[in-house]
């Protein structure tokens, strides 16, 4: 057997600090004002809605077959929608062979309240824009939305109904929001030499101007009323003839409803409307509480398992210890992604939960080896030999079992995370934390091969090799002759 | 080799047998008369919202906001709510005491804006601070101080609040204050504010009446052709990883039989999944994704644990003469393992043991329903292994071998292929034992 070197396992013990330290702590430096991340710690881990509360929801057509291209558009009007919103750190998953959409987004905790309802049905408003004649009755309006939003229906009467329905509203309508360039936010005087107001200008393309200018001269002097959906949200009175093709609403608006607005106007109406098939709202504070339980959890496992391998199995229980430290920091960095060019992994309860597993699990490799060396000092043989018999006869044990829960690891990903394997069948689910617990298992258990048994391995054997540790005593036999 | 146990799993595997038997027997009677299995609405579809809230509310006057609630929403008007209670671990976000949980009946699947309108209810009918007082006070002086005590909390914003009055009666009037939604107001703001109010009015006695402030702390709504599809997915992944791992163990295991090993060890196997189920009955947690991947972690866990196994028994039966009843093969196998299969099962409870105890001190019931069904499951996977899966293929293996003694016996020749001639079964069976017993003692004599 080729000597492994005394020094190695010095070598392997700083590796294994070091890797630990950097994973759990993180590196940062500062550059002038600004924090500037080296290696990500744990602070740096995008944590799950179920810790940090949050929304989850699937949106889907309400009752239309969408085509490809709409489920598209659709998605890309959501991610503005949220963009809008400030809400960057979001998931979002269409499934176009069951025409749905699941959206994911985490509770946003600084500057306003969690209000999850609220932020469903803003992503979920069909958002058309309409200029109408005149002032309609707002249920006149709602009802027909009502009934054109029918038009997937199956039942013949619905279908026609609804069509019948959409033509009233086209007719009704003088400008919409397709017409419309683009949409800017503003506080400007709304009559000449009044005081300033919060507005929303508008800025209509060639179609749009003209439909506008037709609009303002056939309406001179009477009300103009613009239409969000079913609600109004403006009625002016035309004053001016308006051939430029600009035009401003104008109500009771301030900054932020004003920029809401437009960016609800500039992001598009939705092809059509959606409904919210199923939804999961977490709350921020039943989250927190969770994390630092399993922050304890993992602690005190880690103690428990260190007496126990350290008193069962004397030196290479040790090994066996520092080998696991050598894993956790593995699975540390697979999900923090370590380098800040890497995107952190969304770590859920399930998934800490599959860590704090793997650690336990972890350990049997050790356990399997340090039995198998065991059994060889009973029958005689020099450590050396022991050590290197014990090893090699374990191994295969190891391998097998570890393969069985990368067998697992690797079904909970496909079916649970974002591949989906099975849903042309079934349908997208929403169970993105049982994806978690999926991968933590495999980053377990490919670190455990790096860590528990390779890295344990050359400390094993390079440690023997002092000459005060050659007790056999240490490793687990009886005293040495 | 070192050998510290000497427990024969062969002959005791009938108490093994009818051990787990029974234990399975006694639950099912209880799952089928007693209780109930419970499904978690991701797999039936349906509606659960939890509130927390903190004051003294009686539960009944709860009920009935929302029944009345329910009634005024045309889509829930015929639904209805069952209603259950329980504690709330306060935080620096939720500092609520109390939680009440709504659970739709009937699998139905609500509507944001349905669900929006009961907590406005709840929240209208039981509000946030209240305060009553007597004599005569200038509106503009109180809401001054409140907001003034309001600015200086560290946890309230500043303006958020908005006032209503009423006159219970001649004597005492009442001031509300409602506050921007799901803001969390701490037992110290209510008495910063409640202070600030009797330094300012001494002689009015003002009173903290404060009742309640709901808050949604979670909600969940599936709509029911969703969750059976979700139910039927995560049986097939379990099917999957089911028949990944036969052929993965049949592959590994040819030599000893592979395909009867594999298939002993899925018996093992659906051994540890009824006793995961069952302790989902017994402690009364509804069947959800916890389940599912409680499921497929005890099945790679317990195949790791067989798998240990039937490595060890390869290299014994590597080692030992062929003639070596596989019953003692496998005894012996069994035991020297033991040590190794038990320090592994401590480890993993270990792990697993600490996230039960810490969730239940936290009380967090998501974590409870996975962590306990995982170190039960934990603990049945060693003991099938040890137990169930291997006797279970030795008295497989026994019954093929008096197969084929049978058939050598009969041409006199063992290293001829066999050929069947008829014989009585009886006279057989004689001469299978005697070959058996000789067998053993020869084996006992070089494993002493």
């Amino acid at each position: 057997m080729k000597r492994v070197g005394k020094p190695v396992f010095f070598i392997v013990l700083v590796i294994i600090l070091t890797l630990a330290y950097t994973s759990v702590f993180g590196v940062y430096g500062e550059n002038g004002d600004l924090k500037v991340t080296y290696i990500k710690g744990i602070n740096d881990i995008r944590w799950g809605i179920d810790i940090n509360g949050g929304v989850e929801a699937v949106f889907a057509p309400n009752g239309k077959d969408a085509t490809e291209d709409e489920m598209e558009s659709v998605k890309a009007i959501l991610e503005l929608r949220l963009v809008s919103q400030n809400i960057t750190d979001y998931e979002i998953y269409p499934d176009y062979t069951n025409d749905r959409i699941t959206i994911r987004f985490p509770a946003k905790t600084e500057d306003e309240a969690y209000d999850p309802n609220a932020a469903i049905d803003e992503l979920s408003a069909t958002a058309s824009l309409r200029f109408m004649g005149g002032t309609p009755e707002q249920s006149t309006i709602s009802n027909l939305i009502e009934r054109a939003n029918k038009i997937g229906s199956d039942k013949k009467e619905e279908k026609e109904d609804a069509e019948a329905a959409l033509k009233e509203l086209d007719e009704m309508t003088l400008v919409a929001g397709k017409d419309v360039k683009n949409a800017k936010a503003a506080y400007q005087p709304t009559d000449n030499g009044g005081p300033s107001e919060h507005v929303v200008l508008l800025e209509l393309n060639s179609e749009g101007a003209k439909k506008f200018d037709e609009a303002t001269a056939q309406y001179r002097g009477q009300q103009i009323s613009i239409w969000m959906d079913d609600e109004m949200i403006s009625a002016p009175t035309v004053n001016a003839h308006i051939t430029d093709g600009s035009a401003v609403i104008s109500g009771s608006f301030d900054a932020t409803s004003a920029k809401k607005m437009a960016d609800t106007i500039n992001a598009g109406a939705l092809p059509f409307s959606l409904k919210v098939e199923s939804f999961s709202t977490i709350s921020p504070s039943l989250g927190s509480s969770a994390l630092a339980a399993m922050g304890y959890a993992a602690v005190v496992a880690m103690i428990l398992i260190f007496l126990f391998m350290v008193i069962m199995y004397r030196l290479p229980g040790f090994i066996a210890f520092i080998g696991l430290m050598g894993q956790m920091s593995i699975s540390l960095i697979a999900v923090s992604g370590y380098f800040p060019s890497f995107p952190s992994f969304t770590m859920t309860i399930p998934g800490i939960a599959g860590m704090i597993l793997s650690i336990g699990m972890g350990v049997d490799a050790n356990i399997i080896t340090a039995e198998r060396v065991k059994d060889e000092l009973y029958s005689g043989k020099t450590l050396d030999g022991c050590i290197r018999n014990g090893t090699k006869g374990s191994f295969s044990a190891i391998f097998d079992g570890n393969i069985t829960v990368i067998i697992v690891a690797i079904i909970l990903i496909l079916v649970f995370g974002p591949a989906n394997i099975l849903s042309s069948i079934f349908g997208v689910s929403t169970t993105g934390l049982i994806y978690a617990f999926g991968y933590t298992l495999l980053v377990g258990v490919i670190g455990n091969f790096i860590m528990g048994v390779g890295a344990s391995r050359l400390m094993l054997k390079s440690i023997s090799g002092y000459k005060c540790l050659r007790n056999k005593r240490l490793y687990g036999g009886k005293k040495s002759s | 080799m070192r050998q510290t146990f000497h427990i024969d799993f062969i002959k005791k595997s009938k108490i093994f047998f009818c051990v787990s038997l029974g234990i399975m027997l006694v639950c099912l009677i209880l799952n089928l008369f007693a209780l109930p299995t419970l499904v978690d609405i991701q797999f039936t579809g349906g509606t659960i919202i939890k509130y927390s809230y903190d004051g003294d509310i009686k539960q009944g006057d709860i009920k009935k906001t929302v029944n009345n609630t329910l009634k005024g929403i045309k889509a829930l008007k015929n639904d209805k709510v069952d209603m259950s209670f329980s504690d709330n671990m306060p935080t620096k976000q939720d500092p609520n005491h109390k939680i009440v949980t709504l659970q739709f009946v009937g699998n139905k699947a609500v509507s944001v804006d349905d669900k929006a309108a009961i907590e406005e209810a709840l929240q209208n009918t039981f509000p946030g601070l209240k305060f009553t007082y007597a004599g005569d006070v200038k509106k503009e002086d109180i809401e001054k101080t409140i907001n003034k005590a309001i600015a200086d909390s560290k946890t309230l914003k500043k303006d958020s609040a908005s006032y209503s009055y009423q006159n219970s009666n001649k004597e005492t009037k009442t001031i509300t204050l409602k506050l921007k939604k799901n803001t969390p107001v701490t037992e110290d703001d209510r008495n910063a504010i409640t202070s600030a109010l009797q330094t300012a009015f001494p002689d009015n006695q003002f009173k903290d009446q404060s009742k309640s402030t709901f808050r949604e702390a979670s909600s969940s709504s599936v709509d029911a052709s969703k969750g059976t599809n979700f139910f039927l997915k995560c049986l097939a992944a379990v099917i999957l990883a089911a028949v990944l791992m036969i052929f993965y163990v049949a592959l590994r295991f040819r030599k000893i039989g592979g395909l009867s090993a594999g298939v002993m060890a899925v018996v093992a196997l659906i051994h540890d999944l009824i006793i995961v189920y069952f302790v989902f009955v017994i402690f009364r947690m509804p069947l959800n994704d916890n389940f599912i991947a409680v499921v497929l972690m005890i099945l790679g866990y317990s195949l790791n644990d067989t798998i240990v196994i039937y490595d060890r028994i390869r290299e014994n039966r590597r080692k030992s003469s062929p003639r070596t009843p596989i019953g003692d093969i496998v005894n012996n196998s069994l035991n020297q393992c033991m040590v190794r299969t038990i320090c592994t099962s401590i480890t993993t409870i270990i792990a697993i043991g600490s996230v039960l105890v810490v969730s239940l001190i936290f009380r967090i019931d998501s974590i409870v329903s996975f962590a306990l069904p995982m170190m039960i499951g934990l603990i049945s996977g060693s003991y099938s292994s040890l137990c169930i899966a291997a006797p279970l293929w030795v008295m497989w293996k026994n019954h093929q071998n008096k197969k084929k003694t049978v058939d050598k016996l009969d041409n006199g020749n063992e290293n001829k292929p066999t050929v069947k001639q008829p014989i009585s079964k009886k006279t057989a069976k004689k001469i299978a034992a005697k070959k058996e017993s000789a067998a053993k003692k020869a084996a006992k004599k070089p494993a002493e």
